[in-house]
Formats: structure tokens, sequence, C-alpha cells
């Protein structure tokens, strides 16, 4: 069963800013479903009780005080500069 | 025949003040500045570069949630937002999605519209950085990316304005207000404020939503706001007559023409396939963090507006020596050499331009004086002879000297002569 169609794959296609042949566009539907389907076996699994992980750090409240950092511009005739590696 | 009400929101960016970008030390001065001279490889999104937030700009932003009766989120990200257009390096942009730093929050004036009480919410107050810009050029666009990472702050109301002129006025308080911050200058000429209206019509008595709605960009002054807004209310007024619904679109206002144009059928939010940026821990904020925002809160114009009328300042001359913060700053100042008893009657004379912002100057004027009008007459005499270049660049029409005449006399009266007095001798001699 297909759960993706032509129309939905011209639409990721301009999402994504690629240029799909009609050849090519024809395969996407059945390839990208069964691809979802396979994936989809994650479902089985019960995460009700696992929380949201987006990030994988205890990093919190990272900030830079408001100071300009010049060497991280283009500050040289058109070039970045950093300090002298050889 | 039904008559329609406009409904129409807000969508403000403001351009903060600070010295370095949104997501890295490279420098936020970019205004005027030779073409991508102002960027560094975070602002130009090259690979690898990795992001780290300004706490200048975190701090401003949550601020001007604050002087807008926002909510604060304790817990907040921020989050990319995905689409292609030239002036994006990255293919997204760094911005919040649902977690703003704050939220729910509103502002109250008096409509000079309506005379009544005017309440807009604020649905939101979020932080992002600034695209580049583009330069259209014939066949070409070019793209700089000066501005490219600049942090912006994103005002979003809820639909509750029903009119243009309401909608001028609340950008203009806006606009105070966030000059008094000083965290921005947000001008609208300069960019440093835009503006995006959403605007649609619905059938007078009706409360529910209309089920489409069409956002106007390239709006570069207050005058024009309202001017595009009246003519979108028209635009749609007549589809509707004839039964049309109009297209859920985003146009852009020409304002030569002043009309708008139709610019590209609206993406759905869903195709921004937001996510929260990996490369950012997400934010924690403590009571503490929140108490030292709240200690860099200024006094807010309406606060101003209120203290003055407090001491005797009538409500139009304190709202417009509101108007401005170097002005404010200035009566300010007067105000702690003056007597509390003639507060209200100094502030009608700086706001009619009587006099300056001069203590000694108004407590003359306000003094009543016996004049010795035999003096009078010397003393002008004399300063007529005295300063005859002026005397004849005023009669040439240089009207602004009379207070330069008025201060001469003055000083040769020793102060001791009534001001309408001295004004109205001089005329007659400069005649």
């Amino acid at each position: 069963m297909s759960t993706i169609d032509l129309d939905l794959v011209k639409h990721l296609a301009k999402l994504a800013n690629l240029k799909i042949s009609d050849e090519e566009l024809q395969q996407y539907p059945e390839q990208l479903s069964e691809s979802l389907e396979y994936v989809a076996n994650l479902k089985e699994i019960d995460t009700s009780k696992v929380p949201d992980n987006f990030f994988t750090t205890k990093a919190r409240n990272v900030m830079e005080d408001d100071e300009v950092c010049e060497s991280d511009m283009i500050s040289h005739d058109g070039y970045f500069v950093v300090k002298r590696i050889l | 025949m039904s008559n329609y009400t406009p409904v129409i929101g807000l969508e403000i960016h403001v351009q903060l003040a600070t010295k370095s970008k949104m997501f890295s030390r490279c420098s936020a001065d970019w205004f005027g500045k030779k073409p991508n001279t102002v960027v560094c490889p975070v602002s130009l999104g090259l690979p690898g570069a990795l992001p780290v937030p300004n706490k200048k700009a975190i701090e401003w932003a949550i601020l001007i949630g604050m002087a807008l009766n926002c909510k604060q989120n304790k817990v907040s990200k921020f989050d990319r937002k995905h689409y292609f257009y030239p002036d994006l390096p990255k293919g997204y942009q760094i911005s919040q999605y649902d977690e703003p730093f704050s939220f729910d929050g509103f502002y109250e004036f008096t409509s000079k519209a309506t005379g009544q009480l005017k309440k807009v919410r604020i649905k939101r107050v979020h932080l992002e950085e600034d695209t580049g810009k583009l330069i259209h050029n014939g066949e070409q666009t070019l793209v700089d990316f000066n501005r490219a990472g600049v942090p912006l702050v994103e005002i979003v109301t809820e639909p509750d304005f029903d009119n243009s002129e309401d909608v001028k006025q609340f950008l203009e308080e806006l606009q105070t207000i966030i000059r008094f911050l000083e965290v921005s200058e947000a001008d609208m000429e300069k960019g440093s404020m835009r503006l995006e209206p959403n605007i649609s019509l619905r059938k007078d008595g009706e409360t529910d939503l209309p089920n489409y709605k069409v956002e106007v960009k390239n709006i570069n002054s207050f005058n024009f706001a309202k001017r595009a807004i009246d003519f979108e209310v028209k635009r749609h007024e007549e589809l509707l007559k004839n039964g049309e619904t109009p297209a859920q679109e985003t146009r852009g206002y020409n304002e030569s023409k002043g009309i708008t144009v139709s610019q590209r059928v609206k993406e759905e939010a869903a195709d921004y396939r937001y996510f929260p940026e990996p490369d950012i821990p997400p934010f924690e904020f403590d009571d503490a963090f929140f108490t030292h925002i709240r200690e860099m809160m200024k006094e807010l114009p309406h606060e101003k507006v209120k203290r003055y009328v407090d001491m005797g300042v009538s409500q139009d001359d304190a709202y417009i020596l509101t108007r401005d913060r170097e002005g404010s700053k200035k009566f300010d100042a007067l105000l702690d050499s003056l007597e509390h008893d003639i507060v209200g009657k100094a502030a009608s004379l700086v706001v009619n331009k009587k006099v300056g912002m001069d203590a000694e100057a108004i407590k003359a004027m306000l003094r009543p004086k016996e004049t010795d009008e035999g003096l009078l007459n010397e003393v002008v005499d004399r300063v007529v002879f005295e300063n005859a270049a002026q005397v004849e660049s005023y009669r040439n029409g240089k009207e602004s000297l009379l207070m330069f005449f008025v201060g001469q006399v003055m000083k040769g009266m020793k102060g001791q002569a009534d001001a309408q007095k001295v004004q109205e001798v001089l005329k007659e001699k400069l005649k």
C-alpha cells in the first residue's frame, strides 16, 4: 500500500529544491513508501513513557557577551584572518 | 446590504542595536558598509561554523516582552525554519517556534480615532536572525550578507485591530517604547523596524475569523502602513460584495502607485519543517535571570505621561513631551529646577514652543513683572542699534531671531521686565 503519492513527491522535491525528471518521479512514490513502512516498525515500540530528547548534552544557557571579535570577520583584503598556523 | 469590519493583525520586526550579531561575534554594524565585508563564517553559513547566542540580544528581546506585559517562558530554545531564498545562506533561519521567549501580553492605549481605550493582545515576542539584503538589478539580483545574522525581534499581535488609524497609532507608540528601552533605533526607513500587517474582512457583527488573510510586505513608513491597509480593505470589500473570497497570499506595497501587488502564494507553516536547533543548547532561565532583566527596565512612555500629569501637566502636553526619548530626558532634567506649582504652565510653554528647555527663561516668562516702560523703550532702542546685522536679517524674514532680541533686552533690563511686554515692544520697533 502506497502512503506517498505523486503529488506529495512533487511537493517534497519543491521543498528540497530538487529537479526530478518525470521518469524518476514515477519511481519515488513506491520507493519512499517502502522506506517509510520500514521505519514505521519503530511505532511498535511503546515510547509513551520516554521523554522527548532533542538535545543530547547537558549543556544549558550557552551564551556569549556582546563583544565584537574582529578576527572572526573578513578583516584583511577580503580574507578571513586566523592566527598564523605555520 | 451587509457591511464589513476589517480584521487586522500585525507582525513587527525590530533589529536590535547590539554590537555583535545574533549567533556570532561578527560586527552587527552593517548599515551603509561595503557589501559582504561585515560577514563571518557563521553569518555566511559556512559548513561547520557553529552559532553561539548573544546574551545581550536575548536579554533585550525578553525586555521588550516584559514592556508589552508578556509572560516569559522559563524553558526556551531556538528552532530551524527552512526555506530556500538567496538571502538565507544556510537554507534555514534560526528562529523560535513553539517556545518563544515571551508570549500572551497586551498593550493598551487611548485611540485617537475612537476616543476609546484600545487593548491589543500580544501573541508572542521571539528572537531570530535577520537575512541578507537583496538588490534587484535588471536581470540579476545581488546579495549582500552584511545584514545576515543581525538580531531581530519579532512581535506578533492578535488580529485585534479594526481600523488603520489604530494600527498607525499603535506602531508609533511601539516605536517610542522600543526607543525608550534603548534597544533599537526602530527606524522604518532604515529597515530597523519593519511591519507586515495581515488583513481580512468579516461581516459586521461576526466574531469568527475570516477563512482567508492577506499579508502585506514592503511597507517602510507608518503612513504607508495606513494607506496599504486602507487599499486592501477596499479591495477585499469589492471582491466580497461580488461574492468572491480574496486569495490567501502575500502582497507587496508599491508606494509610488499606492497599491498592493500579489507576490506569492503563502506557504503553509508546516512547509517550513521547523525542528529544534541542535547546535544551540536549550535555555532554562531562573528567577535571578528575569530579575536581572527587570532591573534593565526603563520608565516607559505611558508611565512618564502619568508622572507628568500627576505633577500638573495636562494630558495632551504630557503625551507630546513623551514622544521622543531625548526630548523627555531634557524635560526631566528641567523638572529638577522648576518649582512644583509652575510645572504645568512650563510644560505648556515648552510644548507650544514659546521657550526652549531653559529653566531660567521659563521662570522669567512665568514671573509677573512690573515693567518700567521708559527704561524698556531705551533698552530696546539700544539693542536694535547695537545689532544692526541681526535686525536686517530679522526684517528679511529670519523671525527666529526674535528670541535673541528678547534675550538681549532681558539682559539689559536685568530680568526686570514682563517677557510678553518685551516681545510686543520689540515687534513694534523691528517692523
